[in-house]
């Protein structure tokens, strides 16, 4: 199931297992240092066996796949664009992944600007001129591609890590 | 130790005076002979941090006119993140505003402190005020529905519409008002029902009562009440109307005016030709919605409801009387003619009712004065008499004689005492059923000379009768 190989993903939602039978005591919560410390090590060693280009690909398509699962299991009722984007707002709220905010949205071109502040990945890091919230790039254009059928162009163009204070994404189809 | 041109020093201390009082600062000119010392670098970074400021300067001057697309200002500077930080918040609520203003009134804002408090207590209200609005409106148009199914058939469009722009003016659990009162009935209609194959009957009335509905609508009123031949109307509710009195003298005059076409096309049809009575009374009434839960209508309940019916009960066809309360409340112009005593039960005198003419104001509606020449007959015509007391024959003929006829009125001699505005039957020999010679009349006056002679005016003639009339009358001639 895990451990599998595999030449197509495999990843189901059942595969985050039940909570709230395996943690009766700790419950659903961590702190969020473990997050990173998972994150920032398997970066660590993913940039060591096969580069920064290679480890970014795979964060990308990770998060992109994370998005499609969380909206079609979390955002699947949401009828119009807006409820859309306002269901995404109040799970990254609720879930304590960030606060996601939209700056502009061109429904008709397809084309957004979204922020996230207090981002899950990097708030707070040291700053080293690097924007570095490729998971988060892939876990928007994967929430998007999964509601409009499209396949989005994801790009954060400020990050903490690159000196902001909020991780601002852009997004538009791709050609 | 490093030596220190005082220039330059000077330029330094200007330029962080000019920033301090608000004044445009540029870079510091540094001497291209300047060595890299301490000076240099202390220059540099002061530059630096000179055309940061300016930067940052520019942007929030920008920001301040609400230009939020403004170009990325590099800097590390936490002033500048925090202008970053406020230009996409700003940035993001105009987007939920713009939302909010295309009707979404789901859109929240989180994490901005009391900004976020009055946004979504504002749009909450918004929500609210739209729910409210719309529960408004469906009682509007469930109001308006109601308004236009309980009075579209029975009123004109304009009296709707004034319904439809009363919020509080139609009180629709009941109010005293005081209203006039048109009360129409056709004479003899009941006896000619009887002689008409139903089609014709159907066919005649429908016809009758269109014309009839054409002139009351017209004029304003509000048809209560379409009880065959007859037709109770209102006029002052469900809308006030100062001028009801004057409106229902306009619609009786214009009814019985209009009677003359529909007996124009009766006679094309072959039907028989129908006179109508009007009353007209003015007097408080209660209205309302009457009825049950399953079935309720506009109505209107009181004495001078059934007073008017009572007046009513005293017209001749063609005839229009009025009550006093009607000429007073109509005021001067009223043309009038003869004087009706009106009995009536609970009443210790009788209500002195007048035939109305016409109205100065309304000269082309003026009712012709019937000017009967009663022709008397040189040989009385013997025949039997029916007293009618309301709807009932009392079964039992009295003997008497025609002495004079004319167009819709005969002389009629007898020995019964009769009462002034009685109804009867006259009938005359041969023939029974429906080929009976018989007509239905009312006694409107009495001769002195010779005693026990009266003037009857028809309400119905059966075609036998019309047939012997028309001879007698032939004959007088």
């Amino acid at each position: 199931m895990f451990k599998e190989e595999r030449e197509q993903g495999l990843f189901t939602w059942s595969m985050l297992g039940d909570i709230e039978a395996g943690r009766p005591n700790l419950g659903p919560l961590m702190h969020l240092s473990v997050y990173r410390l998972m994150q920032f090590t398997l970066r660590d060693i993913l940039i060591r066996d096969f580069g920064v280009e290679t480890a970014d690909r795979i964060f990308y398509e990770a998060g992109k796949k994370a998005g499609e699962e969380f909206c079609q299991n979390l955002l699947a009722e949401e009828k119009d664009l807006n409820s859309f984007l306002a269901a995404i707002q109040h799970h990254l709220k609720e879930l304590k992944i960030g606060i996601f905010r939209v700056e502009s949205a061109n429904f008709e071109e397809g084309s957004f600007v979204i922020t996230v502040a207090e981002d899950l990945d990097c708030s707070g890091l040291p700053v080293c001129d690097e924007e570095i919230c490729i998971y988060d790039e892939g876990f928007i254009a994967g929430l998007l591609q999964s509601y409009t059928g499209q396949d989005f162009e994801v790009k954060e163009v400020d990050c903490w890590g690159s000196g902001d204070r909020i991780c601002r994404f852009t997004a538009k189809p791709k050609k | 130790m490093i030596s220190v041109a005082e220039e330059l020093i000077d330029r330094i201390t200007a330029a962080i005076h000019y920033l301090r009082v608000g004044k445009p600062v540029g870079p510091i000119d540094m001497p291209a002979d300047l060595p890299d010392n301490e000076i240099r670098q202390l220059i540099t970074y002061v530059n630096r941090f000179l055309v940061e400021f300016n930067a940052v300067s520019k942007a929030l001057g920008q920001m301040a006119v609400g230009e939020l697309n403004i170009p990325r200002v590099a800097s590390r500077m936490e002033v500048v993140q925090s202008l970053k930080t406020l230009q996409s918040n700003l940035t993001h609520l105009t987007w939920k505003t713009q939302q909010v203003a295309a009707g979404d009134l789901e859109q929240k804002v989180d994490f901005m402190g009391d900004f976020s408090i009055a946004f979504n207590s504002m749009t909450q209200q918004l929500k609210d005020s739209r729910e409210q609005l719309l529960r408004l409106n469906e009682q509007l148009e469930a109001r308006n529905r109601f308004i236009r199914e309980t009075f579209g058939r029975y009123t004109s469009d304009d009296i709707v519409e004034v319904l439809l722009d009363m919020p509080e003016g139609l009180r629709l659990g009941g109010e005293k008002r005081e209203v006039t009162i048109l009360m129409s009935d056709l004479r003899g209609f009941t006896s000619m029902v009887e002689r008409l194959e139903p089609t014709t009957v159907v066919a005649l009335l429908n016809h009758y009562l269109s014309a009839m509905i054409e002139v009351i609508q017209h004029n304003g009123g509000t048809i209560d009440e379409i009880i065959g031949d007859a037709i109770l109307v209102l006029f002052g509710a469900p809308v006030q109307m100062p001028d009801a009195a004057l409106r229902a003298i306009r619609a009786a005059l214009q009814m019985q005016q209009a009677m003359q076409q529909v007996n124009a096309h009766n006679a094309r049809q072959g039907w028989p030709e129908i006179s109508m009575g009007i009353a007209l009374h003015t007097g408080e009434v209660v209205v309302g919605n009457l009825g049950s839960t399953k079935r309720t209508k506009y109505g209107v309940v009181g004495r001078t409801v059934n007073l008017t019916g009572r007046i009513e009960s005293y017209t001749l066809g063609g005839q229009v009387l009025v009550s006093p309360s009607l000429m007073q409340a109509a005021g001067p112009g009223l043309i009038l003619g003869e004087e009706v005593k009106v009995s009536a039960k609970g009443m210790p005198e009788p209500l002195l009712c007048r035939e109305l003419l016409g109205h100065e104001a309304y000269p082309e509606l003026s009712l012709a004065v019937p000017e009967s020449q009663l022709m008397m007959l040189p040989i009385p015509v013997p025949c039997s008499m029916i007293k009618l007391t309301g709807k009932q024959l009392d079964n039992q003929e009295h003997p008497a004689t025609l002495r004079g006829v004319a167009p819709g009125q005969a002389v009629l001699a007898t020995a019964c005492p009769l009462e002034q505005y009685s109804n009867i039957i006259v009938r005359l020999e041969g023939g029974t059923g429906q080929d009976a010679p018989e007509l239905y009349a009312k006694v409107i006056r009495f001769f002195e000379e010779p005693e026990g002679c009266c003037v009857l005016h028809f309400t119905s003639v059966s075609p036998a009768m019309q047939v012997q009339l028309d001879r007698l009358m032939g004959k007088s001639e």
